[in-house]
């Protein structure tokens, strides 16, 4: 596969004091892979063509073959054959749409969650990205186009989610400013409080464990009902328009967000989810959507001593719930997926269509669909397969990772 | 023909916890199942010709000897199960077993009440003190019930049925507790009551903490009795309101919201106290001045010195897990039980604070305070009754008696020894524990 | 593509006449033969349809259109792959404590720590990795003696291939050593070794502390240890035994009976492996770890096979330039003209790292051919541990160490339906009860 344009590779610098220099260089026998580029060449107005021997479109359709137009960063046209004249082509293997990863922490510079308080609803996730963060390339390099930043379990109110692109220019790389509100409704926000620490510590407070954790959720709605708590993020949430992610891994915390789903009325979509095999009667009634976290294929524990089924993906799948795979390595998640019983025709859905969905930006991102971004991976051969490689990556109609050496 | 009792349970759902829009855990679903099972008893006779539903079997138990807790044993005795529930007991010539029942022979065996735990910490996850203040009412411990855990299956092969799943002694009150069963299940089907009981901690381990008022005697009881009063001045003002007395509403506070059941008498607070000075303090303050319904749920130490005043206001002692002390007077062991008993208590029973003593092994601890100095007779209801009493669930559990929860222990004799064990479990009426099909656990 | 749905629940085709559960030993099989799949040799081209005669423990015939004696058991094998049971050419987790406190112990042998029942054996025949190479691990200067051992058994000496196959030796330096002193005391160790004995005895001279007086020889009680009795020759003290068995260990080295088996943690030290192999004439197995990419071009100009890091692909910040790059091991090594073989890690810490079929699927992503890959877990393996005269491909007179798998080798859906260590089957997916309970955890009782 050829394409005419330069690939730029840039020093990513991560001290505040250094502006990211672009340099071009190489290393010796091809062994890394050229990277981002901060300014691309091939911007936004340039029209591009893509002809793939198959096009994976995410909506379930598959082309073979098939060609897709991209203008102004946009998909304009998708067709078998194509012919556009005085237009650069690009030819690859096979196609699907860029990766989206529903559950993310990357991005963050490595700042860590708001300490001074467990309850921070309107801390925004989006405010904190940095745009130049070593993680977004190696989401990029795995295929992953568009991430929901997740604020961490540090709080019990962790703060509102956002979902963006992981490259290209900044006035295109923010997809949602605020998706939904993230909770915790597990027992991380208990670590690292502590009652007998020193007397002037900030964490001598609740919840130093389960019990305070869900207390202080139920207080939160509570005052927020009675106009005791002015958040405005909070005050959405009692309203019905804006969405909530818990994050919940064991049997007894998915339960106890039930709970408090019922009591506040409102509608969450569950992060986790390790142990959601043991209630898939109730997410089924209750609709609920899952965003599983990653387990090791393989090993029957999990974060939290959860007990795992290998076969999670699959058996939520099979119940009919709306659910998607999330944090890295996602095109290796879904493969472990279908290995342990996937069905191969729900497989892409699950790291593309599907969290465009769930996180409510499926108008943009998730599949090959005219007017959709132009995200795309080209890849190898079968993505399916985990000996099928990524060829290139591109971001809003931008090529802005390549694999060297192919 | 047999004579088909139900009964429709007093529904122990405190109103105020629908009113104020709590989630009313505690058994609302059973009791619309025992509304729905007097309807169609009442509307169609039994046929001879009964299905099996698998999940309210009807089964007849032959037991060679049935301790009932509620009198003198039965000998050749017949335990008919339908509906969750004890339809009918007594003697192979009282009962006639009706057809489509299945029966279970155990003519070689005894069978007894399950086993009711005044205190356990280990119904779900590990979180039990939340110690960054003194008062915790707004916390409560159902949210993490794990229902037929890893300790609970052991439990269930010790023959333990109900536990009252508490928070820890580390903070004065602790929190809320459920009452539940130890059998597999949702949260909503094993829980017989939530909130269940109120943990309060009146010495020891809170005064390890330092820098607030509470880490003395005085000052935790100060703070014990003003947290209590803030409550009572809550409870008071709904009383006021929904009796219509004033138009007032008051503000709902979910920090107090479960003071009122405990108020109202409805549920009790089950208290880590012992030691004179202590159980004295308890008996002042959360009975003479709160008039609240008080189980001592340690009650060690010397405490049973104070047993006529125990006695005279009618509160229940579960006593342990220490089981004996050395009376410092003459050097002698004493058993903590028997000490209660030979002053004439009787509305005794056993605890092991699980984990400190492994749930399964509740009956081991009557065996060891008859072994000081109890009887064999009371012990069995000190296991069984007395802590169901306590608890106010006795009319549940704590006995085997028609109308009542169908969780019945098979033993090869009585639990008292501890060379007998455990061979079946029911709980509400299902086996959950059965050591031909089972691995046995204990 | 056809996507296979994990087969837990799906009757098997399979008509297998012997069955195992778990680890232990078989109903003594004289004769089998497998039937009807396709052949993966190794060493030459597929066989669709094939059939591989077994007897003894050997193969004794593979081809199409074999004839399958009257009494041999059959394994229909329809539709399946068969490939030469893997290798894995390094890892400590068959054993109880893979490093000594003493920097020096070459004498010690893993055969005394080898835990048959260990999760590591049943993990291996549930992936089809039939022999493994037990080393010493990676925290000793100089670990001690690996042995190569089959997967399958259960006493440790029943399951020996070579009982003293390398010692292993690690420039890491231990906690508190600067890589300097270190690699300065190594050195020392080996030299010693090459002088003669004399020179660097420690023990003195029984002359020295003969006593008054001539009594006869008091007599050995039981366990060896001879008392201080008045009179009696000293016996040898525990560190003159030491000294002698290190001794006795490194000479065997230096001698080439046995491979040295050298962990390089960074670059620096792999040119520091291969001059100590040039100064004292040793035979190396390289074991790389991650960092070591940078001497890629050094060990393929020495052509010399390499064992890779479990961590094949990974993200790097260059300390000085801050820049950020991805490193990919099987590309890297390619690309310079080395052979190597892969690694797995000891317990799943990334998705797939902890399976052979995952680590040759990177490399074939990054390049490599799918046939070199196979090549890479059989017979290169076989190769570098100096065992590939009995095992590693499909070949008349080779063990029979045999995979069927239930598809191609390296696809995705693709698993492990019975593994057959010497003749004998080992493991059947349809039996693995821990298997079927990491999909089935509801069932768990325990």
């Amino acid at each position: 596969m050829k394409i005419t344009q330069m690939t730029i590779t840039k020093t990513l610098v991560r001290t505040t004091l250094m502006k990211a220099v672009a340099i071009v260089f190489a290393i010796g026998c091809g062994s890394t892979v050229s990277v981002i580029a901060d300014e691309p060449e091939v911007s936004g107005d340039k029209t591009v063509l893509i002809k793939a021997e198959v096009i994976h479109t995410g909506t379930g359709e598959i082309l073979r073959p098939g060609c897709v137009l991209i203008r102004d960063g946009k998909i304009v046209e998708i067709g078998e054959s194509l012919s556009v004249e005085g237009v650069k082509v690009v030819e690859v293997k096979s196609l699907i749409p860029g990766l989206v990863d529903a559950a993310s922490r990357i991005g963050a510079g490595r700042l860590d969650d708001e300490r001074t308080d467990e309850i921070t609803p309107d801390l925004a996730s989006v405010s904190i990205v940095d745009w130049k963060d070593i993680d977004f390339l190696q989401q990029l390099s795995g295929g992953t186009t568009c991430v929901h930043l997740t604020p961490g379990t540090s709080n019990v109110v962790a703060g509102l989610t956002s979902a963006v692109k992981t490259a290209g220019t900044i006035d295109r790389r923010i997809v949602a400013e605020r998706t939904g509100l993230a909770i915790s409704v597990c027992s991380d926000p208990a670590s690292g409080n502590n009652a007998r620490s020193r007397p002037d510590s900030i964490y001598i407070r609740q919840p130093t464990n389960r019990m305070g954790v869900v207390w202080m959720l139920r207080n939160a709605f509570h005052a927020t009902q009675n106009d005791k708590f002015a958040s405005p993020a909070m005050k959405d949430v009692t309203a019905g328009t804006l969405p909530v992610f818990a994050v919940s891994r064991t049997q007894h915390d998915i339960q106890a967000l039930m709970t408090l789903a019922d009591e506040f009325s409102f509608h969450p979509t569950l992060i986790g989810g390790q142990e959601c095999w043991k209630v898939t009667d109730e997410i089924a009634e209750r609709k609920m959507s899952v965003i599983l976290q990653r387990v090791i294929p393989g090993s029957s524990r999990g974060d939290e001593r959860t007990r795992i089924s290998a076969d999670m993906a699959a058996r939520l799948n099979k119940s009919g719930a709306t659910f998607c795979l999330s944090g890295g390595d996602l095109l290796d998640q879904m493969r472990f997926a279908v290995r342990f019983g996937l069905p191969a025709e729900s497989a892409l859905a699950s790291i593309t269509a599907s969290p465009a969905a769930i996180l409510k930006i499926d108008d943009r991102v998730g599949s090959i669909v005219v007017g959709k971004d132009a995200d795309l991976v080209a890849m190898t051969g079968d993505p399916l397969e985990f000996s099928t490689a990524i060829q290139w990556v591109m971001v809003d109609g931008a090529i802005q990772f390549e694999q060297a050496g192919n | 023909m047999i004579a088909v009792c139900h009964f429709l349970r007093s529904q122990l759902l405190p109103l105020s916890v629908i009113v104020s829009g709590l989630i009313p855990i505690s058994g609302l679903a059973r009791a619309q199942d025992e509304a729905a099972a007097v309807a169609a008893s009442e509307s169609s006779p039994v046929t001879a010709e009964v299905v099996q539903d698998v999940s309210k079997p009807k089964l007849a138990i032959k037991v060679g000897k049935i301790i009932t807790s509620a009198g003198d044993p039965i000998v050749n005795g017949i335990i008919l199960v339908s509906e969750g529930n004890i339809e009918a007991i007594g003697t192979s010539t009282e009962v006639v077993i009706p057809e489509g029942y299945e029966v279970i022979d155990h003519s070689d065996k005894f069978a007894m009440p399950g086993l009711v735990e005044a205190h356990s910490h280990v119904g779900g996850s590990g979180d039990l003190n939340e110690m960054v203040y003194q008062t915790n009412p707004e916390l409560r411990n159902w949210d993490q019930i794990i229902p037929h855990n890893d300790d609970l299956k052991v439990a269930v092969a010790g023959g333990v049925t109900t536990i009252c799943f508490i928070p820890g002694s580390g903070t004065n009150m602790g929190g809320w507790g459920a009452l539940m069963k130890t059998g597999p299940g949702k949260p909503e089907d094993v829980i017989i009551r939530a909130p269940g009981v109120l943990k309060i901690a009146q010495s020891g381990n809170p005064e390890r903490q330092g820098g607030e008022v509470g880490s003395g005697r005085m000052g935790m009881n100060h703070v014990i009795r003003q947290q209590l009063e803030m409550g009572r001045i809550y409870v008071n003002q709904w009383d006021l309101y929904e009796s219509g007395k004033t138009e007032v509403k008051p503000e709902v506070n979910l920090r107090l919201e479960y003071f009122k059941p405990l108020f109202r008498r409805e549920i009790p607070v089950v208290v880590h106290t012992q030691a004179y000075q202590v159980v004295q303090s308890t008996l002042r303050i959360l009975h003479d001045e709160m008039n609240l319904r008080v189980v001592i749920d340690h009650g060690t130490f010397d405490s049973y010195k104070l047993t006529e005043e125990i006695q005279k206001r009618d509160i229940p002692v579960m006593a342990g897990p220490r089981g004996f002390r050395y009376e410092p007077d003459d050097g002698q062991i004493k058993g903590i039980v028997a000490e209660y008993h030979k002053r004439g208590f009787t509305s005794l029973g056993v605890n092991t604070d699980a984990p400190v003593i492994p749930q399964e092994e509740l009956f081991f601890q009557a065996s060891m305070a008859v072994r000081y100095g109890w009887t064999e007779e009371k012990a069995l209801r000190g296991v069984t009754i007395e802590p169901a009493k306590a608890l106010m669930i006795a009319d549940r559990v704590g006995s085997l008696e028609v109308g009542k929860d169908a969780d019945i222990v098979i033993t090869t004799g009585s639990i008292i020894d501890p060379r007998n064990y455990v061979t079946q479990v029911f709980i509400d009426g299902k086996s959950v524990y059965d050591i031909r099909k089972d691995r046995r656990r204990f | 593509m056809k996507i296979q749905v994990p087969l837990i629940s799906r009757p098997w085709k399979i008509a297998v006449v012997l069955l195992l559960a778990g680890s232990t030993t078989a109903i003594a099989q004289d004769r089998l033969a497998l039937r009807g799949a396709t052949i993966i040799p190794i060493v030459g081209e597929r066989i669709v349809g094939g059939t591989i005669l077994i007897s003894d423990g050997r193969i004794e015939a593979v081809g199409k259109d074999i004839e399958i004696p009257v009494e041999a058991k059959v394994i229909d094998a329809t539709g399946r792959f068969i490939m030469p049971g893997m290798i894995n050419v390094h890892s400590a987790a068959g054993m109880s404590q893979a490093n000594e406190q003493n920097a020096n112990v070459p004498f010690l042998s893993v055969v005394d720590s080898i835990d048959p029942i260990a999760d590591f054996f049943e993990e291996s025949r549930r992936n089809g990795v039939t022999t493994a190479a037990v080393v010493p691990g990676n925290s000793t200067m100089i670990g001690g003696r690996a042995a190569i051992v089959k997967t399958a058994g259960s006493y440790v000496n029943d399951m020996l291939v070579k009982r003293d196959a390398g010692i292993k030796i690690s420039l890491a330096p231990t906690t508190g050593t600067s890589r300097m002193s270190h690699f300065a005391r190594l050195r020392r160790e080996l030299l010693k070794a090459q002088k003669p004995e004399e020179e660097t005895s420690i023990e003195k001279p029984a002359e020295e502390v003969k006593p008054e007086g001539e009594p006869a020889e008091a007599p050995k009680p039981e366990g060896g240890e001879t008392p201080e009795t008045p009179g009696a020759t000293p016996a040898p003290s525990a560190q003159a035994e030491t000294e002698k068995a290190t001794r006795e260990a490194l000479v065997s080295l230096l001698k080439g009976e046995m491979p040295a088996i050298i962990y390089c943690e960074t670059s620096m030290d792999v040119s520091q492996a291969l001059a100590l192999v040039d100064e004292f004439k040793l035979k190396p197995i390289l074991v790389l770890g991650r960092d070591c990419y940078k001497a890629a071009k050094l060990v393929a100009d020495r052509k010399l096979p390499v064992v890779l890091d479990s961590t094949m692909v990974y993200w790097r910040t260059d300390p000085i330039t801050r820049k950020e790059e991805k490193i990919v091991l099987p590309k890297i090594f390619s690309d310079a003209g080395a052979s190597y073989v892969f690694q797995v890690a000891d317990s799943g810490t990334s998705l797939g790292t902890h399976y052979y079929w995952y680590q040759a699927t990177t490399a074939v992503r990054y390049g490599m051919s799918a046939d070199a890959a196979l090549k890479a877990l059989t017979f290169d393996s076989a190769k570098l541990l100096g065992i590939d005269d009995s095992v590693g491909s499909i070949e008349t007179g080779k063990d029979a160490d045999l995979v069927i798998l239930s598809g191609e080798p390296l696809s995705v859906s693709t698993w492990v339906e019975t593994t057959i260590v010497g003749g004998k089957v080992v493991y059947q997916k349809s039996e693995d009860a821990e298997l079927r309970l990491l999909f089935n955890p509801e069932e768990d009782t325990n």
